[in-house]
């Protein structure tokens, strides 16, 4: 996984519930409380995963609020950091449709296959007919988190849209495919 | 040296983070894209940066390498075809030739890119037509096939190697859009067609002799057994359409063959075991006639096998075969008639063989009176001369068969040969107490246009069998002139009182080496030639001999007939039977004139001691002069200094007539004869050959004799040759022998 979520991970616990938490995420995560992560390295799933788990605990919060906490706190951080993707798209749709390619750019910074591929290609988008439906297939099963940034993306161009997920890996499904329409 | 920096510190740390990236970067210079940059800078938007550039470079990298797979495979698919490529820019020059095009057109790749085009096009491809492409291209000699637009379809049309040889091949081009939508040449693919038009034209030829083959190919399912194809011969011969046999399996065209003896006959083609199969059978036209044919079976060895017949229709040979087995009895038979014939030979010269020897034997005795020896003379004789009547009797007979007797065509008297015969015959009939009567049925031409020595041996022996045959009565030779104006014929019939033959018997009659029954040779002699020879000599005189009756203890009548040409203005006798005398009995040997070829001068050339003595003898008892030389050469010598001699004032020639024997030690006769010839001896030379075979007499006359005598020799026709050619004398060379003596 790329450190941007990582580090914006770090960032929402330490802004919301103070350094000490974060500390507390790193300990119980097994990470390393000097290990800083930068945006464009490739890190260990399951390191995150810990890292998730731990700020569930700590914080106190359910995997739903989690996620919708974290979309709201990345896509604020986005809109700052990468302003220009936002103004590249007229609307949700469009910014939808080349998530992935952005998500993939993060890749790029890889030359180590194995490393790349544990970013690339965990989305893949159709067009169709105005529906966009996204193929997420990760061992993370983030799809709650993707739904959560999507709808926040609809927020941000004022679209009117609604964020269905068709069938899941959680479920035993091969992946998670979502229907925004 | 490290370049100045107006920079501040932190300006500075982040000035030279910007430059390691910067430097990072330069391999891209190469158009290397494959590698990503890396600084450790803790500052986000060098991060960002740094992300953004591997970014580009990904992208780029993907991008390159793409455009490289995407040449290369073009690259391949224009190396990998078979067919020529050609692109044509609209400057009317050659921008891509893949390499089929250099190898067909014998052209490098180099000769080929920024040339004409036209260069590879024959002249009548170039058209006087410019399209409206070739008005862009500036190039009125573009081919007339790369000037329409859009595509042109498929062109036969010819290219020029650079050898100059033209080559067939089939183009279509297209024309191409630069990326602004303008015309950007003309795309070519073109096929040789040499070697399919070669092919193409094989195939044809074959199919011709196929479907023109006088034998019988049909081409059939191996599965269905229905016809795929039967070639014209064979369509021809059946009867049938193609459509009709398509509906047929050759089972239809065999009354003798069912299917399952049929899948029993092909199961070694089916097993493979066997390549072809080879058999005889009967096939049946749509007419319902039937022939004998040779089936020649084979079964195609490919994915889909058929059976391949060729037919040969083997009628002609069948009735070949059946002749050939006729003709090979016939030969057996005619071999066993020879052997049969050859032992008869042998008892036929064995037994006056004895009778001579023995009888000389007897001679030596000398107790014996002069009567008894007169009497052993007279039988040596007697069988002496029946010795020569055998030989010449087989050299007849061999010369008729060789094909090499041929008759004169001289003017025959019918009634004097007929005359003659009777005058001879009558003597042996008269001595067994028969009558020979002479009748003639109707006028007979005074003349015919024939042989008459053929004529009289052909009477002369159906009249001896008669005699021979006959016991009591009489035998009649009964003349009369028979046939249509157009084709006339004399008719003999010789009929007796004998005793007739039975049809088996009249059946082998005729047959060379065959007699009615080889016991009667035993009871009757001869040498059963006689009637073969006298019916092939009819045959020569473009007549015939034939058993006209017969009966069994009744007698016969054999009837001769020989051609008498047209007749028209021809004089005809009435009363034959008066109209010619001839003496009843033949001249003795005591009528003779002593005094024939009294002070005749004869050179005898022989180198024979007893023919020498015997001729002389012969010769001195009428009165010649006689001189003998051993060989051909003391010959030429004695006549050439007498002709000197003569040629200085005496008056005669030297010899009045040289009798040349012509196989001789030194020098024979021939080449005696020839060099005499040469040197201007103008008088009669007669050869005396043994040689009595067909052609030697006209070698004789070829070396330049007069005439020839064959031994033994006849005294009395000896010393009428001699008379003869004496009359003749000076020699004149040229003149037609009469025969043999």
């Amino acid at each position: 996984m790329v450190g941007l979520i990582q580090k914006l991970l770090f960032d929402l616990i330490e802004s919301s519930a103070g350094e000490e938490a974060g500390r507390e995420v790193r300990r119980r995560a097994d990470v390393p409380q000097d290990k800083e992560f930068l945006i464009y390295e490739a890190y260990d799933d399951a390191e995150f995963r810990r890292i998730f788990a731990s700020m569930l605990d700590v914080l106190n919060l359910g995997q739903e609020e989690a996620e919708e906490a974290f979309a709201a706190f990345f896509l604020k951080d986005s809109e700052v950091r990468w302003p220009i993707w936002f103004k590249m798209a007229k609307n949700a749709r469009e910014f939808l449709l080349r998530q992935p390619r952005i998500h993939n750019g993060f890749a790029t910074s890889q030359r180590d296959p194995a490393l790349r591929a544990a970013i690339d290609d965990k989305f893949e988008v159709e067009d169709c007919d105005g529906e966009v439906i996204v193929h997420y297939k990760s061992a993370n099963q983030l799809c709650g988190l993707y739904m959560a940034l999507a709808r926040r993306v609809i927020i941000h161009y004022g679209d009117n849209a609604v964020v269905k997920e068709a069938c899941c890996m959680k479920n035993g499904a091969p992946e998670c495919e979502i229907h925004i329409l | 040296m490290a370049l100045q920096s107006p920079y501040s510190a932190d300006n500075q740390k982040l000035h030279d983070l910007v430059e390691e990236l910067a430097d990072q970067l330069c391999p891209a210079v190469d158009g290397q894209f494959d590698f990503s940059v890396k600084v450790s800078s803790h500052d986000e938007s060098i991060d960002k940066l740094q992300m953004l550039v591997n970014l580009v470079l990904d992208s780029a990298s993907r991008a390159v390498q793409e455009l490289r797979g995407t040449k290369d495979y073009t690259e391949n698919i224009i190396r990998s075809m078979i067919d020529m490529l050609l692109v044509v820019a609209p400057d009317g020059n050659i921008v891509t030739a893949n390499e089929a095009t250099c190898k067909l057109l014998g052209y490098r790749h180099q000769e080929l890119i920024g040339h004409p085009a036209s260069m590879l096009f024959c002249e009548e491809d170039i058209s006087g037509a410019i399209r409206p492409q070739e008005a862009m291209l500036h190039k009125p000699g573009l081919p007339s096939c790369l000037a329409g637009e859009g595509s042109s379809g498929n062109v036969e049309t010819t290219l020029r190697a650079k050898s100059g040889e033209e080559i067939s091949v089939l183009l279509s081009d297209s024309t191409m859009l630069d990326g602004h939508g303008q015309f950007g040449g003309v795309v070519c693919i073109a096929r040789d067609t040499t070697e399919s038009r070669r092919l193409q034209a094989e195939r044809e030829r074959f199919n011709r002799v196929i479907q023109q083959s006088l034998n019988e190919i049909y081409i059939f399912d191996s599965e269905t057994l229905h016809f795929v194809d039967v070639n014209y011969g064979a369509r021809k011969n059946l009867g049938y359409s193609m459509a009709e046999l398509r509906e047929m399996t050759p089972l239809s065209l065999k009354p003798e063959f069912t299917a399952e003896l049929f899948a029993e006959l092909v199961k070694p083609l089916r097993s493979r075991t066997v390549q072809k199969i080879q058999f005889d059978t009967i096939h049946q036209r749509k007419n319902g006639s039937q022939y004998p044919v040779e089936v020649h079976l084979q079964l195609t060895d490919d994915h889909s096998p058929m059976f391949v017949a060729i037919i040969l229709d083997i009628a002609e040979r069948k009735a070949a075969e059946t002749l050939l087995v006729e003709a090979k009895a016939v030969a057996e038979s005619a071999s066993a008639a020879k052997s049969d014939f050859l032992a008869n030979m042998s008892h036929e010269i064995r037994t006056p063989m004895t009778a001579i020897l023995g009888f000389a034997e007897n001679m030596l005795d000398v107790e014996q009176s002069d009567s008894e020896r007169l009497n052993c003379v007279h039988t040596i004789r007697r069988n002496g001369e029946y010795l020569l009547c055998l030989i010449n009797d087989i050299l007849d007979l061999s010369k008729i068969e060789a094909g090499e007797m041929v008759a004169e065509c001289r003017d025959c008297h019918p009634c004097r040969v007929i005359a003659e015969v009777a005058s001879l015959m009558r003597v042996p009939a008269a001595a067994k107490g028969l009558l020979l009567n002479i009748e003639y049925t109707g006028a007979i031409p005074e003349t015919i246009p024939s042989d008459s020595t053929r004529l009289r041996q052909i009477l002369i022996n159906l009249i001896g069998n008669a005699i021979k045959f006959t016991e009591t009565g009489t035998i009649r030779l009964v003349t009369s002139l028979v046939g249509s104006d157009d084709k006339p014929y004399l008719q003999f019939d010789v009929i007796d009182t004998g005793r007739g033959l039975t049809e088996s018997q009249a059946n082998k009659l005729f047959q060379p080496f065959m007699q009615a029954d080889t016991s009667t040779t035993r009871k009757f002699g001869g040498t059963g030639l006689g009637l073969t020879i006298s019916k092939r000599f009819a045959e020569l005189l473009g007549g015939d001999v034939v058993i006209s009756e017969t009966e069994l203890g009744v007698g016969s009548t054999f009837r001769a007939t020989v051609a008498t040409c047209r007749l028209d203005g021809m004089r005809m006798l009435d009363d034959p039977l008066s109209a010619t005398t001839v003496p009843d009995a033949p001249v003795s040997v005591a009528q003779e004139s002593q005094s024939d070829l009294q002070g005749f001068r004869i050179l005898l050339v022989e180198d024979n001691r007893t023919n020498q003595a015997l001729i002389v003898g012969m010769l001195k008892k009428v009165g010649a002069d006689v001189s003998v030389e051993e060989n051909g050469r003391l010959a030429l010598d004695r006549v050439l200094a007498s002709m000197q001699r003569t040629s200085g004032g005496h008056s005669q020639p030297p010899f009045d007539l040289i009798l040349m024997d012509m196989q001789m030690p030194v020098m024979d006769g021939y080449k005696a004869t020839g060099a005499l010839r040469k040197e201007g001896y103008t008088g009669p030379i007669i050869a005396l050959t043994a040689n009595a075979m067909q052609g030697d007499g006209e070698e004789c006359l070829q070396a330049g004799c007069d005439d020839y005598a064959t031994k033994p020799i006849d005294r009395k026709k000896l010393i009428e040759l001699i008379r003869r050619n004496a009359q003749l004398c000076p020699s004149q060379h040229g003149t037609i022998s009469t025969g043999r003596c």
